[in-house]
């Protein structure tokens, strides 16, 4: 059991770890957000290990409340991040004439 | 030190690239950064629950789970308008 509550630990910590350079690394705000999910999943794998841990309590509770929140909001507000970057950058929520001729290519 | 607090200590390190890019590029790049570290902070304050053996700290990341989820919206429609 020891084991697979470390092994979640380090995939946890490795995975956010990975997720938060290539938020550093990455060139737009459009690619950043890609980061963002990857982040939902370690939460997930730390619920995993403190349920393994501490078995059916009140933080095993909080924690998986807080993987549901998290997978509820993410997509809300990657969406809302993302509308906020192309409206800053275009002025606008609209479709642009070159992007309407890529799509019929 | 116990497995939780190493990879609360761990897990902090990775508040530094967040920082610099909230400091360094645009808003919208530190919007997604703050996002980042918001989940971050969540998961170090879970460790910390555990490895201290004090449920009411995930308390913390719960409340701060839902504030953030109001904050980055509130964040993204004020830089839709330019702000």
């Amino acid at each position: 059991m020891s084991i697979a509550i470390d092994s979640l630990l380090a995939f946890t910590v490795a995975l956010e770890l990975l997720c938060t350079l290539g938020v550093l690394a990455a060139d737009t705000p459009f690619d950043r957000l890609h980061y963002l999910a990857p982040l939902l999943l370690g939460l997930f794998a730390l619920a995993m290990a403190l349920t393994l841990a501490k078995g059916f309590s009140p933080l095993t509770l909080k924690a998986w409340a807080v993987c549901v929140l998290a997978v509820i909001s993410g997509p809300i507000v990657a969406h809302a991040a993302a509308r906020a970057a192309r409206v800053r950058q275009f002025a606008g929520w609209h479709v642009l004439e070159s992007e309407k001729a890529e799509a019929q290519l | 030190m116990s497995p939780w607090l190493a990879a609360s200590v761990a897990l902090l390190l990775g508040l530094l690239p967040c920082g610099w890019v909230i400091y360094r590029r645009t808003a919208v790049d530190g919007l997604v950064a703050l996002q980042a570290a918001s989940l971050l902070a969540v998961s170090v304050l879970l460790l910390l629950s555990q490895g201290y053996g004090q449920p009411s700290f995930a308390d913390l990341g719960l409340i701060l789970m839902v504030l953030s989820i109001g904050g980055g919206l509130v964040y993204a429609r004020f830089l839709e308008r330019w702000v």
